[in-house]
């Protein structure tokens, strides 16, 4: 009888969960599917690789080279300011939690950071970067702001990995001498190091898509150039799609433009996280983790 | 008879709580010593104090004094470091670092600064074979310690506390997650090292303390009860509360 019960429950709760599931596979697919039916048309080589132009009428011709190189730019650097910060940032929090104050301030202002409206970071971006140390519009100063916007991502995600490293581990550093930072570096850190990366990809794709980090820092809707140095504006491809859909002159012909970005921005975010999984599995294989 | 570590009065603590009081006993010199107890008398705590393991936890505290070679090691500037190499651990489950099984013997030795490849080649085989783990992953030294079984990874936890030339091995309940026969291999390694090594180990297993201990010290309820050669105790126990403990009044 209660067994009869049991299976019963079981059973409503899978029927339940796996429409659910559904659900969510079905509206990530439909988005999908609809950008990609939208899109897919002015998708070719020279969309991706050519310069952007607009003809008389205000219907883009040419490509969006200079957003995919201005994308790429402004989130590689970003990275490269964030994820060292970032990963000793959450070296210190897993790891130095005796240092009390240090580490309840720190602690505050990350949280405090990660939940702070990406706009606000432009704000800041544009008082401090821009016109404080004068880097102007640039892509510096906008990379500048997405590693602010990147570094708490990157910190928590090393803390957590590096919680997740047992403990037994630390003690059998500890008891054959190691000192704290040679058990957080050599051992701990190696251990959590597949689990970090995976981090910092999510926190690449994240800054990647941003659009309000680099309005006031250094995003322009329309160069004619590719960029010669980090003190230049840049194109950017979510800005470039908010620019094609809201202040073109031709917004039914930029549509499809539009678009065309989103996939690719699909197609980017999509190439990491599979890059993120095939990173993991060589993890796993490999015999030294 | 020699002795390598001589225990004065040693209390401890976690916050309120006294967790062993006044102990007081000399630990002989490349000899088994047991320590033997029911859970909680504070076993564990006792010998990860000798190499200040319980440091750790910021509300431990110890006072009395552990000499090692006339220094109180519980003094307070007393190096850490320098410590863990003269006393070195092996824990109650096999707790190999997520790197190779070369990796791991040789870990000790690289963060003390020893670099120079043929040293650490010839300290990591001598210590693998020491451990009796050699001859399993001779093969391949590259292989993921995580790889292989319970048992060998507790050996090679040996060969690795071995790796940096400890004088004395602390070993914390090393076969309690470990099947019999695994058990055994690791009951003649520590039979062998005790010939170079002072090894203290934490059963609770009263077979296993007969089988390879030289020395038994009973444990209870944070005191010391009574210490003595190991036939002595099992055999003709002075104090009732060894003998109940022996008889299996309680466990």
């Amino acid at each position: 009888m209660y067994l009869r019960k049991r299976l019963r429950m079981q059973k409503i709760v899978f029927f339940i969960v796996s429409v659910l599931a559904i659900v969510t596979l079905t509206a990530m697919m439909g988005i999908i599917l609809i950008i990609f039916v939208k899109g897919i048309g002015v998708i070719n080589w020279r969309f991706l690789t050519s310069l952007t132009s607009f003809d008389f009428y205000g219907v883009p011709q040419g490509g969006i080279g200079p957003a995919i190189v201005g994308t790429f730019l402004v989130t590689g650097l970003g990275l490269l300011f964030s994820v060292p910060l970032g990963i000793l940032g959450g070296i210190f929090l897993s790891e130095y939690k005796t240092k009390r104050r240090l580490f309840s301030i720190m602690r505050m202002s990350v949280a405090n950071l990660a939940g702070v409206p990406s706009v606000v970071h432009g704000l800041f971006g544009m008082a401090v970067f821009t016109v404080f140390l004068g880097f102007g519009l640039s892509i510096l100063s906008a990379s500048l702001t997405l590693s602010i916007l990147a570094l708490p991502i990157v910190i928590m995600v090393t803390e957590n990995a590096m919680k997740n490293v047992p403990n037994s581990v630390r003690e059998a550093a500890f008891a054959l001498g190691a000192k704290r930072w040679q058990s957080a570096l050599l051992v701990v850190f190696p251990a959590a190091f597949s689990k970090v990366m995976t981090g910092v990809i999510l926190a690449s794709v994240r800054i990647a898509g941003e659009t309000a980090p680099i309005l006031f820092t250094g995003a322009t809707l329309y160069l004619t150039y590719y960029p010669h140095g980090f003190n230049e504006q840049f194109m950017a491809l979510p800005y470039m799609i908010w620019g094609l859909v809201t202040t073109s002159i031709n917004i039914s012909a930029s549509t499809p433009f539009a678009y065309g970005i989103a996939i690719v921005l699909i197609t980017l975010v999509a190439v990491m996280n599979i890059s993120v999984m095939l990173l993991r599995l060589k993890m796993r294989k490999r015999a030294v983790l | 008879m020699e002795f390598s570590l001589k225990i004065e009065n040693l209390c401890a603590y976690f916050g309120e709580k006294k967790i062993l009081d006044s102990i007081t006993f000399d630990i002989p010199s490349k000899a088994v010593t047991a320590i033997v107890g029911p859970s909680g008398c504070g076993k564990s705590t006792f010998i990860r104090t000798i190499n200040r393991m319980n440091d750790r936890f910021e509300n431990f505290r110890a006072s009395g004094k552990i000499i090692l070679d006339g220094e109180n090691i519980l003094s307070k500037g007393y190096p850490l470091e320098s410590l863990r190499m003269r006393v070195g651990m092996v824990f109650q489950r096999p707790n190999p670092f997520p790197k190779s099984i070369y990796e791991n013997v040789a870990f000790g030795l690289k963060i003390h600064g020893i670099k120079n490849k043929k040293v650490l080649d010839e300290t990591v085989y001598s210590s693998l074979k020491a451990a009796a783990v050699y001859e399993q992953v001779k093969d391949d030294l590259s292989l993921n310690a995580y790889k292989l079984s319970g048992g060998q990874q507790q050996r090679l936890c040996i060969a690795r506390a071995l790796a940096v030339k400890p004088e004395v091995i602390l070993l914390d309940e090393p076969t309690s997650a470990i099947d019999p026969i695994a058990t055994k291999q690791i009951e003649e390694v520590l039979e062998r090292l005790s010939k170079d090594y002072t090894i203290v180990i934490v059963t609770h297993n009263i077979q296993q303390a007969a089988r390879i201990a030289d020395y038994i010290a009973f444990f209870y309820l944070g005191k010391l009860i009574e210490f003595g050669k190991a036939e002595k105790i099992l055999t003709s126990p002075k104090e009732k509360l060894t003998n109940d403990y022996l008889t299996g009044v309680y466990s």
